[in-house]
């Protein structure tokens, strides 16, 4: 009989396995359930539904459960998960100026069209930490209808608005760049890589599944780094709000509204100034992403733009595509932990090597690597 | 609840889970695409084929595109080897061998003789191969030109045309830098005479086994999402000059296990050696191991020696010490060095109708360079820097 390796690497594993499951599943503490993390740690939950591509609150909470916390592996477990499914369907796209908006607001104009509606925030509560002696508020204010983002209902009543956008104020005064349509299918970036060149569609996609913070490091370098590719950038608009999920029904062909998702939609307007751009005018980026998420939405609208302008002409595209995915990032940082002792063996030997022709000088100029 | 619907969507799901066989870690239309990438590479050997890569519950950069290959090619009846820097204990080659046996009811082994599928992670096993074998490696950077051009669309197109001059050209300059070429793992081939291909990072002890293999090698790139692959039976030439032998590692020892001087080695403490592929030391320690035609298939002929270096580089050429040391006069400044960067970004589709923006990159109009202009079908490339104003 052949050769049969050591083991000694599983029982490792195993016992690995079992520190992480007895400590985190056995905590001495309450165990919190689906509905406590759907319920209390919504922000979470919505990052990593964004950050997996997958709207399922009740699975991105299990995964955040199982995850301990850390969004970027509670994404990791809800997409290996997606790679076991199979596609049931394809939905029909939805037009965002459906959504049934939970907040709004329009930042470049004091009273646009439709409601300065602030919502759900903690923009203007002081940060003032709330410690372990902290109750909840005995009383529990009355909401007004629609503003609950449990309540779906599935035809929105009129008092339920669809706000004009400010965009489309914009269009009206003649103020914006038009672009031609392009009738291509949407790029889907889950069934072929996304390399530069790129349609606009799989640079979108890219950041709707990005890491947020990858997209917000990305705006911050691109508005105050180097590369200058941001350059004056107002806010049009800013939601979050409940869109249909609509499939065509396989015998009727008619789009069925099967469900509904939330997301975070941001239009960012940008003052154009280059040479051969039509200054007399304005260009919008645009930023879509599942759940709330307004840092993510508003870095992608952004940097959207900020590709449409420059993305070929120096590396945005690129670094959009192919370094903002968070699964990528970490996952090849974290190999790093791997055993490398045989690449770092080779590595060795042609230090030793360079060093026995005695030749090891830098001549002046630099390495292009 | 947000979806209103939940329970119908879970319902329908659940009917699916309960007809489903039991749950792999791909679903079979991945692995239908994965299989055709597989073929789109085996066809065109060392090109770089696209896919979809999906989400694995190893993560990316941890073997992922190998194991998709590997779940793509594997059936029941296979019998897989996993090895991790030539060990098969490695943490992450049992973890993965207990994922791929665990999904697909494989057999494991640990015996190359028995395998029929060996992912490994950087190395080829000592044990020559056979056409029984296919060879699954994991790539974490599958692009040879990354190291001299960081734009992905100005690598595809220097593949597409075969233009390899930019990596012939930092060759030439590692070696008049350095004496030698400096490149260690992952070592650049020529794959069919066409595609210049990154060896994954496999030391180049292995890059020579890889030449005329009579087995299939398929690399799978998870996180860069690609598949390329070796075909049995084809040329693998390392890049290098005419003058300038390709050098596998040496070292200066023996396998402390087995007395072995013909494996390749790593430290194993206190200056000694040993050999990193473990089934193959382990067998030649039991007598279970055929180590004359081992040592046939070893690259002994490319180990380095000076002897062998070039002896017109040693003497009959200048080299960079002695033109450091010129008649001239040496000044404290340093060489002049022509670098050009910071030209800074152009607006429009690029080409003719390139301007340069104005900007904090730019500088005052009056330090602006004028209006530049590139040859057409360079717009995708992502460094003005490096493109030569007209």
């Amino acid at each position: 009989m052949g050769y049969s390796g050591a083991r000694g690497g599983l029982e490792a594993i195993l016992a690995a396995e079992r520190l992480v499951r007895d400590a985190r599943d056995h905590a001495p503490a309450p165990w919190a359930s689906t509905e406590q993390i759907t319920a209390r740690f919504r922000l979470a939950v919505d990052r990593v539904q964004g950050e997996a591509g997958l709207y399922h609150e009740p699975t991105a909470a299990d995964a955040f459960r199982q995850a301990e916390g850390d969004t970027l592996e509670a994404a990791h477990l809800v997409r290996a998960h997606r790679s076991t499914l199979p596609r049931l369907a394809v939905s029909v796209p939805v037009d965002p100026d459906e959504m049934v908006v939970l907040r709004r607001i329009v930042p470049a104009h004091r009273t646009p069209e439709g409601p300065q509606l602030l919502g759900r925030t903690t923009d203007y509560t002081g940060r003032m930490l709330e410690r372990e002696d902290h109750h909840p508020t005995d009383e529990r204010h009355p909401r007004r209808l629609g503003t609950d983002e449990s309540a779906v209902r599935h035809e929105p009543s009129p008092r339920q608005p669809h706000p004009t956008r400010f965009s489309a104020f914009l269009r009206s005064l003649d103020l914006l760049v038009e672009h031609p349509r392009s009738g291509a299918p949407p790029f889907d970036v889950t069934r072929r890589p996304p390399r530069p060149p790129a349609p606009r569609s799989a640079v979108l996609a890219s950041m709707a599944r990005a890491e947020t913070g990858a997209l917000v490091g990305l705006w911050y370098r691109s508005i105050l780094g180097p590369d200058g590719d941001i350059h004056e950038v107002t806010l049009g608009e800013v939601r979050h709000g409940h869109l249909p999920l609509r499939v065509r029904h396989p015998h009727t062909g008619e789009p069925v509204e099967i469900g509904r998702f939330r997301a975070t939609e941001t239009e960012a307007i940008e003052d154009l100034d280059g040479a051969d751009e039509d200054r007399t005018r304005f260009d919008v980026g645009y930023g879509l992403c599942f759940g709330h998420n307004e840092r993510k939405s508003i870095a992608m609208a952004n940097l959207d733009i900020a590709c449409r302008r420059f993305g070929r002409t120096g590396p945005l595209e690129q670094l959009l595509l192919l370094t903002t995915d968070g699964l990528d990032s970490a996952g090849f940082l974290e190999h790093l932990k791997l055993p490398h002792y045989v690449t770092f063996r080779s590595m060795v030997e042609r230090k030793q090597a360079m060093r026995a022709t005695g030749v090891a000088t830098d001549p002046p100029g630099r390495d292009c690597r | 609840m947000t979806l209103a619907t939940t329970p119908r969507v879970d319902d329908l799901l659940a009917g699916i889970d309960a007809t489903a066989p039991p749950a792999g870690i791909l679903d079979e239309g991945a692995k239908r695409e994965i299989r055709r990438a597989a073929l789109t590479a085996v066809c065109v050997p060392g090109y770089q084929v696209p896919f979809g890569s999906r989400e694995m519950p190893v993560a990316r950069g941890w073997g992922s595109g190998g194991l998709q290959v590997t779940l793509g090619v594997i059936g029941a009846g296979d019998t897989v080897k996993v090895i991790d820097q030539g060990d098969d204990a490695g943490v992450n080659a049992t973890n993965l061998r207990r994922l791929i046996a665990g999904s697909t009811g494989c057999t494991e082994s640990a015996d190359s003789r028995e395998a029929t599928v060996i992912q490994t992670r950087h190395r080829v096993p000592e044990q020559p191969l056979t056409d029984q074998h296919v060879l699954v490696l994991q790539v974490p950077v599958p692009e040879p030109l990354r190291g001299v051009q960081r734009s992905v669309a100005e690598c595809a197109r220097m593949h597409a045309e075969a233009d390899y001059s930019t990596m012939w050209v930092s060759l030439y300059e590692d070696l008049v830098r350095n004496g030698v070429i400096t490149k260690s793992t992952g070592y650049p081939v020529l794959v069919g005479g066409r595609y210049v291909m990154a060896t994954t990072p496999i030391p180049r002890w292995d890059v020579p086994r890889l030449h005329q293999a009579p087995h299939l090698s398929l690399f799978g790139a998870g996180r860069e999402k690609q598949i390329y692959a070796v075909p049995p039976h084809t040329d693998v030439e390392p890049l290098t000059f005419d003058d300038v032998p390709f050098e596998v590692e040496g070292a200066d020892g023996v396998c402390v296990r087995c007395g072995s001087d013909d494996t390749f080695l790593v430290e194993s403490g206190r200056g000694r050696f040993a050999c990193s592929d473990t089934e193959w030391c382990a067998r030649v320690q039991d007598a279970d191991a055929d180590r004359a035609r081992h040592r046939e298939m070893a690259p002994l002929h490319l180990l380095p020696g000076a002897a062998r270096r070039p002896g017109a580089l040693q003497q009959g050429h200048l080299h960079a010490t002695s033109l450091q040391q010129s008649h001239l006069a040496a000044t404290a400044r340093p060489e002049w060095a022509l670098l050009v960067e910071g030209v800074g970004k152009v607006h429009g589709p690029g080409g003719a109708s390139a301007v340069p923006a104005p900007g904090p990159i730019t500088g005052p109009p009056s330090a602006r360079p004028p209006a530049r202009s590139s040859p057409p079908g360079t717009s995708g490339s992502t460094s003005p820097r490096a493109r030569p104003s007209a």
